[in-house]
């Protein structure tokens, strides 16, 4: 076990450039989860930190010790790779046996051996696949195998590339809730890669949010979801994703094209964009009582997700043509019907600075808008809405 | 309903169909016709080799010939010794082929460096400049070296048959093997070297086993350079069953039939026992390189 | 809406008793679709839902007449098409793959299908491509090669050439696998409002039970080739016809444990007894929705199996614990509120209204009712 640092971590991947520059310092025995899309430079963080790929700039700092000239197989770091790489030639248990038998970990009797092997299969529930070969094994005794084959011998650092991404949903949500339960993981240093934002909420002690081989926030669960940094971030989790509706600030108040008006900061101005989160939404028919963000609108489509609705409003008061996605638990509401979105300010974020109006495909390749605060009730004594 | 299969928009009978049947009918006899023939001249006598008709009384009097020391007296070469110093060249050339070319490929497939594709292109090349290009001064160099008329000189020079194979196609299947077995092998405290050894080696097995059967293949049926490297001491099979053509007088056209199907034997009964693997083993250094 | 697109009217789509054995020397005979029945009204959008291997491909397939039909009947309307090849059945088919011919522009992508029937002249196929082209925004999009498109687009460009024909039914095969979460969602709406606004007799497949719960108006849920339960999705997901469905459909996966019942209620695992709705006795299967569970403190009063918390995830939105029964064995997932309200080694009591607690036979796995 051993504190990680990445100290302006620099890669290529062939000629391209995939990282830029990676700060972050992970604490001993914590479990960081780096969060991105495909492309974002995941698996290539996780490489330089093996001594797979090299880095082209900056350093790799395990237990205080700069890791530059450093062979893979004397960093004492154990790896799952999204592609599992279990050795299709070898049984499980030897797949297994394999860390063990290197004798550059350490040296065990054939009976250690044993011993490390058969806690690991227990742990993992694969005692009765011992024998079997890769190909005989489902994705998910794949997964569990190849997380074995970390777990059974003693590292500093333990580094999983998306260990839970090829298993179908209902297999992902139950071993989530394993890997919480080993212990394994909770007492030694540990980077998980994902793009699943729930695997990081869950996982996470800290999440790194990376885009395009940059760090975009570093901060525990709660502080990504309670203040993202941009609205890369705040769109990265939670599904369905947060709605941002365009709006203008001018003089401490922000309004969208179809006129609802919110107090902002007054240093903030020019175009911007206001967040809610769908669940943040409480939906009600009709008309309300004034006070909080309050949006009218019709319902287009009312889909189920379970036990949950989700619902398409398209909105009077946001902008011409604009739909706001929001969820409520209320089985009744139908489509066509009117109703009241509403929230209390605090859960409105205001983004600026990206100059970009989000469109259906907004992907990431434009400026995303900084979130510089909350919205607030209006100051003035206009109305909420028109 | 009925419950016959039935095949929505499919063809039955079609005079197409019957007339592109026909036409495969016809090129497969055409093509196998050579072959045919080679088998009747080798059970003809002497006195009925130049004669068309079909019908004749066969004799395996030929091949005992040939296997016999009555083949030295007409061509001055023993055939069961150039059979023997063929199998023991296109071994030895295949041998030291893998010696070379398997941790070749593993290179070839695994890293790109600074003339990494110029080194391979070069390789390639040796298999499709002519032969003859390079013969003379070859022959030349050979005298020199006192390597002309001996099995490791034929061996030497078998090495433009068959490294160029073995190294392309193992450096295909080596570049179907997922990099991450061997980065996982390294985590797991293993050297490169260990790492090739005990987790890349095994897995293309079978590539190895295909390219060297299809090198042996080509390095028994080279004909060109022991023609012109090797004399009356070690010729291969492929020179010496052209001794029974002659140079002095009479040609032996029903003994060079004979010569030639025993020299094709050991290759034939090797793609023939191996077929599938070796279709395999083509096609999977076809699609991807 | 252009006058181009109204001819086709949507049609009704009947499955009866629809069969396919694949045979292949040497091996035994495989029984993938066995026995499908399903009446679809017209206009209606059907989910074909279920894990691979199920037969909702090969049902597909054999409607579309890409795949033979062992027995059975496939009727369009009032006309029988088991026989007939596929150009000649009406049907618009949305591949899983997209399909689009990549030397082709997008416009010549849709005009293919027009343009192989010989049917139409050129002035007519230009314009009825362009009346679906806006249709679907895609317009802009109308002179790029596929190569050029972002996946949603060319989810997009999949769906327009599958409805350029103008159709009577519309055929999908897992039309949103290629697109990640956001995109999902977005294509997922936009495909259900056109479906609503075009009227087309729309078949979806797909192995996703969250897209077949929003998309349908009614879903099949298929398991080793024969339909497990047809209905809409509130009944598929409120009354699971057996333990397979509830066990597919649904997330965070249902619960189940088994249970014995007696006058009313059923004791969980032995850890404590929750109400239910059936008269059910003896053995029985029980069904609960980490939804409609909720963990109250142990000393709570009232029923309800206790419990101890091992794993508590926070999402932020909602949190997930895992829960042990007390008496060992029998592991629940329960729905809570956002924030850490719970931690592990908490003692609690599960606890579930009496209508939502599902009871199973424990042998056949089929409802009870």
């Amino acid at each position: 076990m051993s504190t990680l640092e990445l100290r302006g971590l620099a890669a290529r991947y062939g000629k391209k450039p995939v990282l830029h520059g990676l700060d972050v310092s992970v604490a001993e025995g914590e479990f960081f989860v780096l969060l991105g899309p495909s492309g974002a430079g995941k698996t290539t963080t996780l490489k330089c930190v093996a001594g797979l790929v090299d880095r082209t700039e900056g350093a790799v700092v395990i237990g205080g010790r700069d890791m530059a000239g450093v062979e893979p197989y004397e960093r004492n770091v154990a790896m799952a790779f999204e592609s599992y790489a279990l050795y299709p030639q070898k049984t499980v248990a030897d797949n297994l046996a394999s860390p063990l038998r290197s004798g550059r970990l350490g040296t065990w009797t054939e009976a250690e051996r044993a011993a490390r092997i058969d806690a690991v299969t227990t742990t993992l529930g694969i005692d009765h696949l011992r024998e079997r070969l890769p190909k005989e094994l489902s994705n998910g005794q794949r997964q569990r195998t190849a997380l074995g084959r970390v777990l059974v011998r003693p590292a500093d650092v333990y580094l999983l590339d998306e260990p839970l991404s090829h298993l179908d949903a209902k297999l992902r949500a139950t071993m989530r809730a394993e890997l919480r339960r080993l212990g394994e993981f909770s007492r030694t240093t540990t980077v998980y890669v994902t793009h699943d934002y729930q695997e990081a909420l869950a996982l996470g002690d800290r999440i790194g949010v990376l885009r395009g081989g940059r760090l975009v926030q570093v901060g525990t669960p709660a502080e990504l979801w309670d203040a993202p940094h941009d609205t890369f971030v705040a769109r990265s989790l939670g599904q369905p994703e947060m709605n941002l509706l365009p709006a203008r600030a001018d003089g401490g108040v922000a309004i969208t094209g179809g006129g609802l008006a919110v107090g902002v900061d007054t240093d903030v101005s020019g175009p911007v964009e206001l967040g809610v989160r769908p669940r943040d939404l409480t939906v009600t028919a009709g008309q309300t009582h004034p006070g909080g963000f309050r949006i009218r609108g019709r319902v287009e489509l009312a889909e189920r997700l379970g036990r949950s609705v989700e619902l398409s409003v398209r909105t009077e008061g946001v902008g011409p043509g604009d739909t706001l996605i929001a969820v409520t638990d209320d089985p009744d509401v139908r489509e066509g019907t009117s109703v009241t979105l509403s929230t209390e300010h605090t859960r409105v974020h205001v983004f600026a600075g990206g100059g970009r109006a989000p469109g259906p495909e907004g992907d990431g390749r434009a400026g995303h808008a900084h979130r510089v605060g909350n919205a607030r009730p209006r100051t003035d004594s206009e109305g909420e809405q028109r | 309903m009925a419950t016959r299969e039935r095949r929505p928009g499919s063809r039955r009978f079609s005079p197409a169909a019957a007339g592109a049947d026909l036409l495969l009918v016809l090129w497969f006899a055409f093509s196998l016709f050579p072959i045919l023939w080679m088998i009747l001249l080798s059970l003809k006598t002497q006195a009925e080799q130049t004669s068309t008709y079909f019908r004749f009384t066969p004799t395996l009097e030929n091949y005992t010939t040939v296997l016999s020391s009555e083949g030295e007296r007409i061509t001055s070469v023993d055939f069961t010794g150039a059979l023997f110093t063929s199998l023991v060249t296109s071994l030895g050339a295949v041998a030291l082929s893998l010696a070379i070319g398997v941790p070749a490929a593993y290179a070839a497939g695994r890293w790109a460096y600074r003339g990494s594709g110029d080194v391979m292109f070069t390789i390639l090349s040796f298999r499709f400049a002519p032969e003859l290009m390079v013969i003379v001064p070859l022959f030349i160099i050979y005298n020199q070296l006192g390597l002309f008329d001996t099995a490791f000189g034929t061996i030497w020079v078998l090495q433009l048959v068959t490294l160029p194979l073995i190294v392309w196609i193992l450096r295909s299947y080596f570049q179907d093997l997922p990099e991450e077995l061997e980065q996982a092998a390294l985590l797991d405290g293993y050297t490169r070297t260990r790492a090739f050894l005990t987790v890349a080696l095994p897995l293309v097995r079978p590539g190895i086993a295909a390219s060297a059967l299809l090198a042996f293949i080509f390095a028994w049926n080279n004909y060109v350079f022991p023609l012109i490297l090797t004399g009356s001491e070690n010729p291969t099979v492929t020179v010496a069953v052209t001794r029974f053509l002659g140079g002095g007088g009479q040609a032996y056209y029903n003994l060079t039939a004979a010569a030639a199907l025993l020299a094709a034997l050991p290759p034939l009964l090797v793609a023939l026992s191996i077929q599938r693997y070796l279709v395999h083993g083509l096609s999977f250094g076809a699609v991807k390189s | 809406m252009s006058a181009t697109m109204e001819q086709g009217t949507a049609r009704r789509l009947r499955l009866a008793d629809l069969h396919k054995t694949y045979r292949s020397r040497g091996r035994e005979a495989f029984a993938a679709v066995r026995g499908i029945d399903l009446d679809i009204e017209p206009g209606e959008m059907v989910a074909l839902l279920g894990p691979s291997g199920c037969g909702k491909t090969t049902t597909l397939r054999m409607i579309a007449g890409l795949e033979s039909v062992t027995s059975g009947s496939v009727r369009i309307g009032e006309r029988e098409v088991g026989d007939l090849p596929p150009g000649k059945r009406d049907i618009g088919v949305g591949f899983e793959s997209y399909a689009l011919y990549p030397p082709l522009s997008v416009r010549e992508n849709l005009a293919y299908g027009l343009r192989a029937r010989r049917s139409m002249p050129d002035a007519r196929i230009r314009e009825r491509v362009e009346a679906v082209a806006e249709r679907l925004e895609v317009t802009d999009l109308l002179d790029l090669r596929p190569a050029a498109l972002s996946s949603g687009q060319k989810q997009r460009v999949a769906l327009a050439r599958a409805l350029v024909r103008n159709p009577p039914v519309l055929l999908l095969d897992e039309p949103l696998s290629h697109l990640d979460a956001g995109q999902r969602q977005r294509v997922r709406r936009e495909l259900k409002v056109l479906q609503r606004e075009f009227g087309y007799t729309t078949i979806v497949v797909t192995h996703d039970q969250l897209e077949a719960l929003s998309l349908a108006d009614r879903m099949a849920v298929m398991d080793g080739g024969t339909i497990q339960q047809f209905g809409t999705p509130d009944e598929v997901f409120d009354r699971p016809a057996n333990r397979f469905v509830a066990d597919f459909v649904g997330e965070p996966a249902i619960n189940l444990v088994p249970g014995e019942a007696a006058d009313g209620a059923v004791d969980v695992a032995g850890a404590g007894r929750l109400p239910v709705t059936v008269a059910a006795s003896g053995p029985v299967e029980l069904g609960l929705r980490p939804q409609d569970c909720r963990l109250s403190a142990e000393d709570t009063a009232g029923e309800g199996p206790a419990a101890t918390v091992e794993v508590l995830e926070d999402l932020m939105e909602f949190g997930l614990a895992t829960v042990a029964l007390d008496g060992g064995g029998a592991r629940m997932v329960v729905q809570t509120e956002g924030g850490a309200s719970w931690s592990a080694g908490d003692r609690c009591r599960v606890q579930a209204p009496g209508e939502r607690v599902h009871v199973f036979a424990p042998d056949t796995g089929e409802r009870l009712a």
